[in-house]
């Protein structure tokens, strides 16, 4: 391993040099990235221009031709009244569990990474141990715990349980045990407060990564179907997955089903546009006391 | 957090641990019927099956995953000008559901006119059944996974990526290291922790596939495509067999247990 | 270094304890969903989108709930539709929690398996006094040992459905009827470059709507009459089988049969691709007008081998056992299975009525023929093992439509498999 001998004090520079690259390379960068794209976007487009086809069941490939797109599945899915309930109870569920998630998640794999208790290994693979067991298989007994609590089919039960995220523990754990344990050891020199320590240098040093476990904390919640539909009793705690598959009869046609889920796509893009910039910031590392 | 944890994680995995240990009745009624649901796993054809399906699948589609998602990582991790635009292209199967992006897959596969037949019959070649014959299903059904999947691993190496000191890559070039030699003696070990996380993840993932089989082939063609989830859903929310399910959820738990801990032993070890 | 993890996580789980526990206490203290000892009782209902247009079904359901409501002041009605997807997850864990629905509709599939956990009341005394009114399938089907669970609010029915455009291009004049017509038919569709007969071979397609009824039709049974034992590797199963395997050998059977899931719109049936299907319903007619134009969707009378039979079952509402409002919620069953709803629903739905004294004017021809069908509809035999069985015999068919066995050697095993597990019922 190579011993870190001297303590960056300069703003890292993401990009690599370019000096040094044979020409080839440059070619064969672009090409292999657009190809990728392609194959990564073909299906999603399809799906995109499915969902503009005529009702009527008539699939690829006459559903490609642009000549007959209609705007008729989406009015058909969009004629709910509800969608405003709906889509209030899944921002509310999405927004919330992030802003909880990121937080917790972040200060408990500080803990795990950076500091050496009793237990600390058993405990985080108790954590990982939960990862492992099938939802399907805790749907029933967590089900039962929170109707025990009375928590069924209100957004104390809807929320709360998932909260408790240990694939964000894990994540966070891992990224925070790459900063240089020298940057703890001088904060505490310096007498610093574990609160302090945690808001002034960890944070902000795994920006990124926030921003990343933002978007999936986001997008699992945002797409989530089984968990509010199970906990959901009545139409008005529906979000938006369960109350559009409502207005599903049993077999929709491609149409539809396209079309729905275009809809609920939408937002999840936006966040993911809005949050993007977070994530090319480049790992500050501020000045040190030598 | 840690209230949360051990009330809303730990205490359903107890719950479905004694639950595999009785009979549970939906009406709430039960017997302790010790590990009875155990030896009859066993012992069970079924079970087998589902083992042996699931175990193929994950072979095929964690080295899949994981190497799609590194490479297109560092591929990313090169440019600069257009990274953003990539990123979110890559991103893209992910928003998707899983149920979605298996309808349309399994539209793609068709064997009569899907997508995929319909380029390969330009050159001439099949039509090729590709979720109708056990040969093929596995990996068919992999592809599909990998493809809505490989964006949340990409990113995660992508930050990863980032969090690996300018300075040793400098240091290792003025000593006229090459690129591969870069990207072996100092990205790889840098990237560990992430590594052995996606690793682990995608592994955990890979054990527990079931929506993907559900919707494109319903475990067939005769259960070639039958995951252990999918067993347990059926005992469960089919047959209403609730403790053989919980048994089932267990034994899963601890195959992933030990293969996580053979990962760690392997590339998890945090300096 | 010890104490600071202890200080962050005290400094969490403190307050987070105090918050948890405020929660728990104060739901505690309201009730939900009305259970409280008012004037007024509150049934909930879970209904599904069987009325496939939206504003219809909010008009239909609305009406219902205020002429109930109306003719019974001291009862509050809630509909709360759910979704189809997923359903049995939400279902079972409601159960399990005890918070489930007073009433909720389901189909014969599911009845035995909740009668056999406890979960479902007998509704007998709903639907005695009106007994003979309804079709001879109706109650039947909704029973289990004798008991009446499920009030019939539906009934459904399957039979043969042609693409006129395919067989007149193949030259056939008379649509087959029997087996031996569909036989002697399938080269002559095959020369004209199609399918011959629509099949849904997924392990996910209940196979009421594909191999039992060619069972039926041969004869034979899937239980014997104690239910304690399986009878369709018998000779008429046989039969079944070796026919199904000697079209798809022909290829008139599509090849995507293996993985279709009794899903029309978007496979070979609904595209146009195969002559026929033996198990369509309603809906299944009016979705295939769409993509061969409706001149060309010709109904026929269900399939006959040794019998003529059909697939046809009833849906009811069944009654929840843990329900408190237990009387107010008969009365809403009572409300429902009378003439005027039952004819309501079933314009709107497009599905039948189960009672036989409610004539709903057919609006279209398909309909009528629909309606003759009714007489061989078979509600399907309901045994708490059955959808287990079903899931050995699919696995096995696949077997043989992939040549991977012989037709009696797999009847055989399924049927292995399918007693031991019936022996091992409580």
């Amino acid at each position: 391993m190579v011993n870190l001998l001297e303590r960056p004090a300069v703003q890292e520079v993401t990009e690599t040099p370019v000096a040094g690259r044979r020409p080839v390379a440059q070619l064969t960068l672009p090409t292999l990235l657009t190809l990728t794209a392609i194959v990564t976007i073909a299906p999603f487009a399809a799906m995109v221009l499915v969902a503009f086809a005529p009702p009527g069941g008539r699939t690829f490939p006459d559903a490609l031709d642009p000549t007959h797109f209609t705007f008729a599945n989406f009015s058909r899915v969009l004629a709910s009244s509800d969608i405003p309930r709906w889509t209030v109870n899944s921002l509310l569920y999405s927004l919330i569990s992030v802003a909880c998630v990121l937080l917790f998640a972040s200060m408990a794999g500080y803990a795990f990474a950076k500091k050496k208790f009793p237990g600390r290994e058993i405990m985080f693979w108790a954590f990982l141990a939960t990862l492992m067991v099938p939802f399907q298989a805790t749907l029933i007994p967590s089900y039962i715990l929170v109707s025990n609590l009375n928590w069924v089919d209100s957004y104390w039960g809807l929320i709360v349980p998932t909260l408790a995220n240990s694939q964000a523990v894990f994540l966070m754990r891992q990224f925070i045990i790459q900063l240089p344990d020298e940057l703890f050891e001088d904060a505490e020199i310096d007498g610093a407060a574990e609160w302090r320590i945690f808001t002034m240098i960890v944070l902000p040093l795994i920006r990124p990564v926030l921003a990343t476990l933002g978007i999936f904390v986001f997008l699992w919640h945002w797409n989530d179907f089984l968990w509010p539909l199970v906990i959901g009793q009545s139409g008005r705690m529906q979000t938006l997955t369960v109350g559009l598959a409502t207005l599903q009869s049993q077999s929709p046609p491609i149409n539809q089903l396209m079309a729905g889920a275009t809809i609920t796509v939408v937002p999840s893009l936006l966040v993911f546009g809005l949050l993007q910039r977070y994530l090319t910031d480049s790992i500050t590392m501020s000045g040190l006391k030598a | 957090m840690l209230v949360l944890f051990l009330v809303f994680r730990l205490l359903p995995v107890v719950g479905a641990l004694l639950l595999s240990l009785t009979d549970y009745r939906l009406s709430g009624t039960w017997d302790f019927i010790a590990f009875d649901n155990y030896t009859r796993l066993l012992s069970d054809g079924m079970f087998h099956q589902a083992l042996l399906v699931t175990l193929i699948y994950t072979v095929i589609f964690v080295p899949l995953t994981v190497l799609l998602s590194l490479g297109t990582a560092v591929l990313l991790h090169q440019v600069v000008w257009s990274r953003g635009f990539f990123r979110g292209v890559f991103f893209l199967p992910y928003v998707t559901s899983i149920v979605l992006a298996a309808v349309i897959w399994k539209w793609i596969y068709d064997a009569q006119d899907g997508l995929l037949n319909g380029v390969l019959g330009l050159v001439s070649i099949g039509p090729v059944d590709f979720l109708g014959q056990s040969g093929s299903v596995l990996p068919s059904i992999a592809v599909t996974s990998a493809w809505k999947g490989f964006g949340y691993s990409m990113l995660i190496l992508l930050a990863g990526l980032q969090a690996v000191p300018k300075s040793y890559l400098e240091a290792a070039m003025i000593d006229g290291a090459g690129t591969w030699q870069r990207f072996r003696y100092i990205t790889l070990p840098q990237l560990r922790p992430v590594l052995f996380f996606v690793l682990v993840i995608e592994t955990i993932g890979a054990f527990q596939v079931f929506d993907a089989m559900y919707v494109m082939t319903g475990g067939g063609p005769v259960r070639s495509s039958y995951s252990l989830v999918y067993f347990l859903y059926d005992s469960g929310f089919k047959y209403f067999d609730f403790g053989y399910a919980s048994a089932i959820g267990l034994v899963l738990f601890l195959i992933v247990l030990i293969v996580s801990l053979i990962q760690r032993r392997l590339v998890g070890r945090d300096d | 270094m010890k104490f600071a993890v202890r200080t962050t996580v005290c400094r969490v789980a403190a307050p987070l304890t105090a918050l948890v526990l405020a929660a728990a206490l104060s739901s505690c203290g309201g009730g939900d969903s009305g259970d409280s000892s008012n004037a007024k009782k509150s049934v909930t209902l879970w209904m599904y989108p069987v009325i496939a247009d939206q504003a219809a079904s909010d008009a239909y359901w609305k009406k219902v709930e205020t002429d109930f409501e109306a003719a019974n002041s001291g009862i509050d009605l809630k509909l709360e539709m759910q979704p189809w997807a997923n359903r049995e997850e939400k279902v079972s864990a409601a159960f399990a929690g005890k918070k489930g629905p007073d009433v909720l509709l389901m189909i014969p599939d599911q009845i035995p398996q909740y009668v056999a956990n406890g979960s479902l009341e007998p509704v007998g005394d709903v639907v005695e006094p009106d007994k003979d009114k309804f079709l001879p399938a109706a109650i039947p089907g909704l029973s289990v040992d004798g008991k009446v669970y499920g009030a019939p609010i539906y009934h459904t029915v399957t039979t043969t459905m042609y693409n006129k455009t395919i067989l007149t291009k193949a030259g056939i004049t008379k649509p087959p009827e029997t087996w031996d017509e569909i036989k002697a038919a399938a080269p002559k569709i095959k020369a004209a470059g199609f399918s011959t007969l629509d099949y849904s071979a997924s392990p996910e397609a209940t196979l009421n709507l594909n191999f039992y009824p060619l069972l039926w039709q041969a004869g034979g049974n899937v239980f014997a009459d104690d239910g304690k034992s399986v009878a369709f590797n018998q000779a008429p199963g046989l039969e079944a089988l070796t026919f199904l395997k000697t079209l798809w050998d022909q290829g008139a059977i599509p090849k995507s049969a293996l993985s279709n899931g009794n899903v029309i719109a978007d496979q070979p049936l609904g595209k146009g691709q195969v002559a026929m299907a033996f198990a369509a319903a309603p809906a299944d007619a009016g979705t295939v007008a769409k993509t061969w134009g409706a001149a060309n969707v010709e109904i026929g009378t269900p399939l006959t081998d040794k019998k003529q039979v059909g697939f046809g079952l009833p849906g009811g509402l069944v009654l929840n056992a843990a329900s408190e409002n237990s009387d107010a919620a008969k009365k809403f069953l009572s409300f429902m299975i009378q003439p005027a709803q039952l004819e309501g629903l079933s314009k709107a739905s497009g599905f039948f009525t189960p009672r036989s004294d409610v004539k709903v004017v057919a609006t279209d021809p398909n309909a009528a023929k629909f309606a003759d069908a009714l007489q061989y509809a078979v509600p399907g035999e309901p045994n708490p093992a059955a959808r287990q069985i079903m899931s050995f015999l699919s696995a096995e068919i696949q077997a043989v439509l992939t040549g991977k066995k012989q037709p009696q050697q797999a009847l055989d095993d399924a049927a292995k498999q399918a007693n031991d597990l019936l022996s091992r019922q409580r």
